[in-house]
């Protein structure tokens, strides 16, 4: 044991010295959000009417969906902000952790740097070890710094045992999703696999808290995503979630643990070893090549976006009914008056959740923009450099790879809502051409944040995180803007600010050519760039 | 003569920010001949080769191959060109075998039966995923893409620095066959006995300049032969013959001589030893490494390189 974990102490400050910037960043952006959020909150629910006129929304199918499902009543801006923040704030918790997780590990595996290591006399856990630690600091960190600021944001009926509820609890989701993270680190032999299992364990949770909110919230206990909304801060102040969560993580970390030990580094447990011997015919260029070599994510993308799709639109009928919310109604207006509410509910519905689905197909979208970069700098460009393709050719193998998987992925989850919300609505179902406008107000969203991808990558590869800042952005705009009221100016310095709200209202078509134009230009110049640059 | 030269390089520089990794770079590759890069580590011949490639640009100065602008008609270029870079890493998630053919059919060329024989001669096994190739494993798979493409220009970076003896073996053997069927090479090397077994022209570049090209032969003309000589009469007065230096004599025998000699002196020399009439005569030719290593060390006198020159 002690040979084991020799130079842990060592490796632990070496790590926190390379990760420094990126931690501070993480940290000073999330605590910053959740400050700010927090200080808002009293401008915004400070009086009975504000809270009175969002309590509708908020208890409607569509936000529990987005949001969760809480019994607490909501009184003080202290209540919305210790219900409705806290799913957005644990996805956001959730991907700095699988960040960080897999980078520590298997990143650094896949460049080689934990053989340099453990070739020194450095002890085989040591480096497990020390990635546990930074992960478990990281979270503490970011967990205080939560509940110091909520304690002091000056909302309503905060009080600090509630904050460090909240603080700790959030702190503790992102613990568990850092252990998933470190246990498909050691499953998978490669940080793009582990990345993906990771986001899907946490797309498969986040959608099935979803189904359990709007049908049966006491079955959300299920989903330890769900643990969350159960902390009841403020009111009833319930630790037993914030327990489960660590108690899972520390089973996760055993786990992880074991796989550790007994494989070798830079291998995983599920490695493939063998494969073709010959190209196949279809393999034969950059645009294949790139297509070939992402075609298991943009697969698992395009499905397990059309599962999300499928989900969201297998409530339509629970969502579609207003008279669960107000019973009266049909007797005040008659049955054509609901009828047409209910219609209107689910285009609401179905603009909401297409700009969060686009907001995730442009995941992948990026990811296979960016990896222009990537593949630059670990060197697998090196001989394609020197073969007869322009480099036009080449920037294009990733550019369409990235469109076809965003758009596929993005339109893949409209005909999942189209199937699905169809198949449990009993009438008023949405006819396809409703999705078909959906799609064509929404998809130029994807393709904006494409064409600012391929515009940093062509001219300035080292800015191209800032097209995670975009997306970011978007997604925080669309995701939380009506709930902290953010001024419409704000939400429309993103694409996902632009789609007019299809269905509910009509396709604006020059804002749809508006968009297509920026993404051609934005390429364009992005196109140009590469051809003139050094590649390195 | 255009035609003749395959690759022009005239005082080509390259900075990187302030840093200016090449300085002055001109040297010239003909037409069916191996040329030999070598220089310490950081020297630029990795920056110099990325610079012929058009991966990055010079910062001022001219390169062509075949004529045509690196930088602007780099596609044609490459349609005429094999490449083997010093550190080559592949997609973990393909084969081998997938790799060579993409690279092949990237230059619109094929897998041929060359191509086999080629993997058989490397001794790769195409049907494993790169991910399990060792660093020579990778070179090989590289190699086998360049060694079947028909290219008229190959230019490989220190290509055998994860080779084992036996397939540097191999590379050597397919470098010579390239050679004898009128191809030309540029070879960036660490190992000496390689360059001087293969190469025509050797160039030497140091702290992004090139401070010496020509033949081996000529290059050895610039460095002194190691003689121990011993005499039946007194031979002490060679040393004041011009081009000997380091002259002593053995401690224990006072008929035997140690010097070293300018190779134009060698004449001259033998002619006055020949008449104290010679019992014994060891000459020690300048290894290429004394050669290289003389080159390598030098810091700040360069001027005793143009010295040379003249
Ligand atoms: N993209 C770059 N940016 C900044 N500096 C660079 C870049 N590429 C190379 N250099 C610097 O230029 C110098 C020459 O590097 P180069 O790789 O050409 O050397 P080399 O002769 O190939 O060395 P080796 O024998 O180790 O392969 C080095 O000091 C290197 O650090
Ligand atoms: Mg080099």
């Amino acid at each position: 044991m002690k040979n084991n974990t020799k130079g842990y102490l060592f490796l632990n400050r070496l790590n926190l010295r390379r990760d420094r910037f990126n931690i501070l960043i993480w940290a000073l952006a999330l605590a910053g959000l959740m400050a700010g959020v927090a200080f808002k909150f009293e401008g915004i629910y400070g009086t009975p009417q504000s809270i009175a006129s969002i309590q509708t929304t908020l208890h409607s199918p569509a936000m529990k969906a987005l949001f969760g499902s809480f019994d607490t009543a909501l009184n003080k801006s202290s209540d919305v902000f210790a219900t409705e923040m806290l799913i957005f704030m644990a996805i956001v918790m959730i991907a700095m952790n699988i960040y960080f997780a897999v980078r520590i590990t298997r990143g650094e595996e896949d460049k080689g740097l934990t053989e340099l290591i453990s070739a020194h006399a450095i002890g085989r856990g040591a480096n497990f070890y020390a990635a546990t630690t930074e992960l478990i600091l990281i979270n503490l960190t970011l967990g205080i710094l939560y509940s110091v600021g909520i304690q002091f944001s000056g909302m309503a009926g905060v009080t600090a045992q509630g904050s460090w509820l909240i603080g700790l609890g959030l702190g503790a989701m992102g613990l568990l999703f850092g252990m998933v993270g470190m246990l498909m680190a050691q499953l998978f032999d490669n940080s793009r696999s582990a990345t993906i299992m990771s986001y899907f364990i946490f797309g498969i949770m986040y959608v099935a808290r979803m189904y359990t909110d709007i049908k049966n919230p006491d079955q959300t206990w299920w989903v330890p995503l769900g643990w969350i909304e159960k902390i009841d801060a403020f009111h009833g102040n319930n630790w037993l979630p914030v327990l489960l969560m660590v108690l899972l993580s520390v089973v996760l970390w055993g786990l992880a643990l074991l796989y550790n030990r007994t494989r070798d580094i830079g291998s995983g447990l599920i490695t493939v070893q063998f494969g073709k011997q010959r190209a196949s015919w279809l393999l034969r260029g950059p645009i294949t090549l790139v297509e070939r070599l992402q075609r298991h994510s943009t697969i698992i993308w395009i499905v397990a976006l059309f599962i999300l799709g499928t989900t969201y639109g297998s409530i339509f009928d629970t969502i579609g009914n207003i008279l669960k919310t107000n019973p009266t109604m049909q007797q005040v207006f008659g049955k054509a008056a609901v009828q047409s509410a209910n219609h209107q509910i689910l285009l609401n519905f179905v603009s909401v959740i297409s700009v969060v689905m686009a907001a995730l197909a442009s995941l992948p979208a990026l990811i296979a923009v960016n990896k222009l970069r990537g593949d630059n700098n670990r060197g697998y460009l090196e001989s394609v450099y020197a073969k007869a393709l322009s480099r036009t050719h080449i920037f294009s193998g990733y550019l369409l790879n990235s469109i076809v998987v965003g758009i596929v992925s993005f339109a893949a989850s409209l005909l999942g809502l189209y199937l699905a919300g169809n198949a449990v609505l009993t009438h008023g179902d949405l006819s396809l051409n409703t999705y078909v406008h959906t799609f064509v107000a929404v998809a130029p969203t994807i393709t904006i944040a494409i064409g600012v991808a391929a515009l940093l990558n062509g001219l300035a590869p080292r800015l191209n995180w800032i097209s995670w800042v975009y997306l970011g952005y978007g997604f925080f705009a669309s995701y939380l803007g009506k709930l902290i009221k953010m001024p419409d100016w704000s939400t429309k310095l993103n694409g996902l600010g632009w789609t007019n709200e299809v269905p509910l209202h009509s396709v604006n078509y020059t804002n749809v050519s508006v968009m297509l134009l920026i993404t051609l230009g934005l390429i364009i110049i992005g196109a140009w760039g590469y051809r003139r640059r050094d590649l390195d | 003569m255009s035609e003749e030269i395959v690759l022009n390089i005239e005082k080509v520089q390259k900075k990187f920010g302030k840093f200016e990794a090449l300085k002055d770079i001109t040297f010239h590759v003909n037409k069916g001949e191996v040329f030999g890069f070598i220089g310490p580590n950081g020297a630029g011949k990795t920056t110099t080769i990325r610079t012929i490639l058009g991966i990055i640009k010079a910062s001022s100065g001219k390169a062509t191959v075949f004529g045509d602008d690196v930088w602007k008609e780099r596609v044609q270029i490459h349609q005429r060109l094999a490449y083997v870079p010093g550190d080559v890493y592949l997609w973990p998630n393909l084969t081998g075998g997938e790799i060579i053919d993409l690279f092949l059919k990237m230059n619109g060329e094929k897998h041929t039966a060359k191509t086999d024989e080629l993997i058989k001669k490397f001794d790769l096994d195409p049907k494993k995923k790169a991910r399990t190739y060792s660093k020579g494993n990778r070179q090989k798979v590289a190699l086998i893409a360049a060694f079947s493409q028909d290219a008229e220009f190959y230019i490989f970076d220190e290509p055998t620095s994860g080779l084992d003896p036996l397939m540097e073996e191999v590379f050597q053997s397919e470098v010579l066959d390239l050679k004898s069927r009128g191809k030309s090479i540029l070879l960036s090397s660490h190992i000496l006995s390689e360059v001087e077994r293969m190469c025509d022209r050797i160039g030497i570049i140091r702290e992004g300049t090139i401070i010496e090209q020509g033949t081996l032969d000529e290059m050895r003309h610039l460095t002194r032969t190691q003689f121990i000589v011993i005499t039946k009469e007194n031979a002490q007065d060679v040393q004041k013959i011009d081009g000997v230096h380091t002259f002593n004599v053995d401690q224990s025998n006072s008929q035997k001589v140690h010097f070293s000699a300018d190779a134009d002196a060698i004449e001259t020399i033998m002619k006055f030893l020949t008449d104290k009439t010679i019992l014994s005569i060891q000459s020690t030719p300048p290894t290429l490494e004394d050669l290289f290593l003389g080159y390598y060390k030098q810091s700040s006198n360069l001027t005793e390189v143009s010295d040379h020159e003249k």
